[in-house]
């Protein structure tokens, strides 16, 4: 009876003790957990990135920075408007006062000729390829004292070879808005270049001032005057274009791109887009490289990744923009591809061919368009 | 795309080979036994799955890698898979069983609870995990995970109508405890450079007695926020079902079974419901702007709008409804032969057919059994079915009046160690039960 009945029960917890395959064991550690997905090939759509404007490039790279103080946006139109200010004269009343021989009469002040730069960075137009259009030069007085001054000068403006002038006499009315700030400015003096004037005003002048003074004209000054000074200085504006000689030729490293690329252990990714580009410059990249994070002293070390080189960029108007097909491949020659914070940048920008005379608007600009990314050979997730 | 097949539990072919198992008209209700008897606790663990946990592991130098390791080819991955994935499991415990011997037939009374889970996953999931979005276009659907517990009170009845002829039939009243489905009728992705589309239908009910799920303000279920109930309610399903059956005995020794088992269904009320449907695109960012690059915000932009892809695949409110579902059926057929010259050895075959949604499940065993006495019997098998090799063995032992009874049916092909966790595509079953004959 026992043996009937134990030995098949015996039988089966026999078979059934050799199931198990030790070949598969997960256990005490054993299942290693690295995996790799879409080992042949990824893609992801990553949509539109811009414009990238030349306001919003002014206004965030360090190159622009030396423009973004004298750069504006014009409100009518969206042109780029560059201004300048620079003081022309200025004198003080109680120095009239003790240079004449007796201020209590009428006295005529003549300081002879004054003149200035545009101010700003004008001057640095034509050196970077830019063109001055349109432009424009107001020529602006304060008087201190509590009653009108009539004075006399001859106004020029220069560009470069060429001069244009014009004669002003008048007189600066009483400033009925004394306050305890600055007395406001009066526009004495307006003239708008011609459009043939593409060279940026190189000085302002005024020649001959002559200013008749009342007696003892400190006493005009009032309680509330803040400054005790006339002063005279200039107001310039243009908008800019480009000149068709116009050639830059660049290298920077672009940083803090913060791309964490490197956690996705990456081995080749080609990033495809279409370059709308607007501004009537064309580019031509001639080397990328990804920077290792920066060492405290030596040379710039790059990392083993392959990128495309020699990419051309179209020119374009905003009518008419260059469409740019184009595809980085950025592949390791070792290892995955690291986290991208640094990027080597090698540049030509040409200016496109019957670019003159047109001035640039704020809005023009690049944009990426329709750019997609496609990872081959897997994204692999490490066990940790 | 191909639906997971619930499985069914009345399944054990080796009740026909066993003399002393009393429970035998669960696979035909035309058996009888020779006195009455009652039967508490019979439990019994079925899964099914028709590809095996080789097809994800893979022996390696030091240890195993899984299938999505770079070590892995993806032909021999995606080569093992099936093209719906699918494990099933069926949990039946017997609450109690009484049978007895009156006016020429042979009744029985019992009740059961019984529960089911399943979950399908397509091949091309898999695919896009492996090899990427190189193919273009993907069919995801019949993606699916479920369960459901019923209660089941079934009268059956045995009547021998000749010599060599009985039937039999049971009726089930069935009353649905919980169910919960997610349904993904319809997946079709599309992958290109310029976008991803995806067009979803998915459905996920579940019946209210379990909690309610709770709702955000967009109207989006919140799968993992489920208030619970404890509050005893009406069923939140109710049905029927019906097991029909036949034995002949053309001559002596020889004993022909013919058995169709839960035709029926049921009434299932889901008081919470939710859908989605339509299609999204994925074309990537739009807006972002050339201060956001400076920022460093390309990375969250293109999870923002990653996430607003991911909604689409959100299950908005939808609702509540009533929905039938089918039982699955169970066709089983077998022949036993007792030997003339020593009666207690036979042998014989089985076959069962399992059908549900136009899937089926097939298998065929050789049988052998030893039946010494009515006190014990041990029966052996090993067939083919739809996954492979098939193998079973079965005990029945009497203790006094109490009968023990035993069974195990499993495929070949080996477990992970420490887990029994199948290796290959394999039908298991474990039964175990106790009787008392009165």
């Amino acid at each position: 009876m026992k043996n009937t009945f134990f030995v098949p029960v015996l039988t089966a917890l026999a078979v059934l003790s050799g199931c198990s395959n030790r070949d598969y064991d997960i256990s005490e550690g054993r299942l290693k957990k690295e995996i790799t997905l879409f080992e042949d090939e990824i893609s992801i759509p990553l949509g539109s990135i811009g414009p990238i404007t030349v306001m919003s490039t002014l206004m965030n790279s360090s190159i622009g920075a030396i423009f973004a103080d004298y750069i504006e946006e014009d409100p009518t139109d969206g042109s780029l408007l560059m201004k300048g200010k620079s003081d022309l004269y200025s004198v003080n009343v109680y120095s009239m006062e003790s240079s004449v021989p007796d201020p209590s009469v009428p006295f005529t002040w003549s300081p002879g000729d004054q003149s200035s730069d545009a101010g700003g960075i004008v001057s640095l137009m034509s050196w970077v390829g830019l063109q001055a259009l349109e432009q424009h030069v107001d020529i602006q007085a304060t008087n201190p004292l509590s009653q009108a001054v009539a004075f006399k000068a001859d106004a020029s403006v220069t560009c470069y070879d060429d001069t244009y002038t014009s004669t002003y006499d008048s007189s600066v009315p009483l400033d009925f808005n004394i306050n305890r700030r600055q007395p406001e400015p009066y526009i004495i003096y307006s003239l708008d270049l011609p459009s043939t004037a593409t060279d940026p005003v190189s000085f302002i002048s005024l020649d001959d001032l002559t200013m008749e003074m009342p007696a003892n004209p400190s006493d005009k000054l009032t309680d509330d005057t803040v400054s005790d000074v006339f002063t005279f200085s200039s107001l310039y504006q243009c908008k800019i274009g480009i000149m068709e000689s116009f050639a830059l030729e660049q290298s920077t490293i672009l940083e803090d791109l913060a791309l964490p690329i490197g956690q996705f252990n990456l081995h080749k990714c080609e990033i495809s887009f279409t370059l709308e580009n607007t501004l009537p410059l064309s580019v031509t990249i001639d080397s990328l490289a990804i920077i290792k994070p920066a060492a405290t002293e030596g040379a710039e070390e790059v990392e083993d990744v392959s990128i495309t080189q020699d990419i051309t960029i179209q020119g374009g108007s905003i009518e008419n923009p260059g469409l740019t097909p184009v595809k980085l491949v950025v592949e390791a020659r070792e290892g995955t591809i690291p986290d991208i914070n640094r990027l080597y940048i090698a540049f030509k920008i040409n200016a496109q061919s019957g670019c003159g005379g047109v001035a640039i608007s704020t809005k023009q600009g690049l944009t990426i368009q329709s750019s997609s990314a496609k990872i081959s050979g897997g994204i692999t997730i490490p066990e940790k | 795309m191909l639906a997971a097949i619930p499985v069914s539990a009345q399944t054990f072919q080796e009740a026909l080979f066993l003399d002393g198992y009393t429970l035998s008209y669960r696979y035909n209700p035309a058996i009888s036994n020779e006195s009455g008897f009652l039967s508490v606790g019979q439990w019994e663990n079925h899964q099914r799955n028709n590809v095996g946990a080789a097809a994800f592991l893979y022996p390696a130098d030091d240890g195993v890698v899984t299938a999505l390791h770079s070590s892995v080819p993806a032909g021999t991955f995606l080569g093992s898979l099936k093209e719906d994935n699918y494990f099933n499991g069926n949990i039946n415990f017997n609450l109690f069983s009484y049978g007895w011997r009156g006016n020429g037939t042979y009744q029985t009374l019992e009740a059961n609870i019984r529960s089911q889970y399943d979950v399908s996953v397509p091949r091309e999931v898999f695919e896009i995990l492996k090899n990427g979005t190189g193919k273009g276009t993907y069919d995801l659907g019949d993606l699916r995970i479920g369960g459901k517990a019923y209660l089941e009170m079934a009268w059956g009845c045995s009547w021998k109508l000749s010599d060599m002829i009985s039937v039999g039939a049971r009726a089930k009243l069935l009353a649905g405890v919980e169910s919960v489905r997610y349904n993904v009728t319809r997946f079709d992705l599309s992958f290109s450079e310029e976008k991803y589309v995806a067009d979803v239908e998915a459905e996920v009910d579940l019946t209210s007695r379990i909690g309610k799920m709770k709702v955000n303000d967009e109207g989006y279920i919140n799968f993992l926020d489920i208030s619970a109930k404890d509050k005893w309610k009406l069923p939140s399903g109710a049905g029927l079902a019906l097991d029909l059956g036949i034995l002949v005995t053309p001559v002596e020794g020889l004993t022909v079974s013919a058995s169709v088992l839960d035709l029926g269904g049921l009434l299932w009320y889901y008081g919470n419901a939710g859908y989605s449907s339509g299609t999204t695109e994925f074309t990537g960012l739009e807006t972002l702007t050339y201060d956001e690059l400076q920022n460093g915000q390309l990375m969250v932009r293109l999870n923002e709008v990653g996430n607003e892809f991911m909604k689409s695949l959100k299950i908005k409110e939808a609702k509540k409804k009533i929905k039938p579902e089918a039982t699955p059926f169970t066709l089983n057929a077998a022949a036993r032969y007792s030997l003339p010259m020593y009666k207690p050895l036979s042998a014989g075959v089985t076959g069962t057919l399992t059908g549900w949604q136009g899937m089926s499940y097939k298998e065929c065993r050789f049988c052998l059994a030893w039946n010494p006495s009515a006190r014990i019997g041990v029966t052996a098998n090993a067939g083919f079915g739809d996954y492979g090799p098939v193998w079973g063995v079965a005990l029945s032992a009497a203790v006094l009046k109490f009968h023990i009874n035993a069974g195990l049916q499993s495929g070949f092909g080996g477990t992970i160690p420490y887990t029994h966790t199948p290796l290959k595509a394999q039908s298991k079953r474990l039964t175990v039960g106790l009787t008392y004959n009165l």
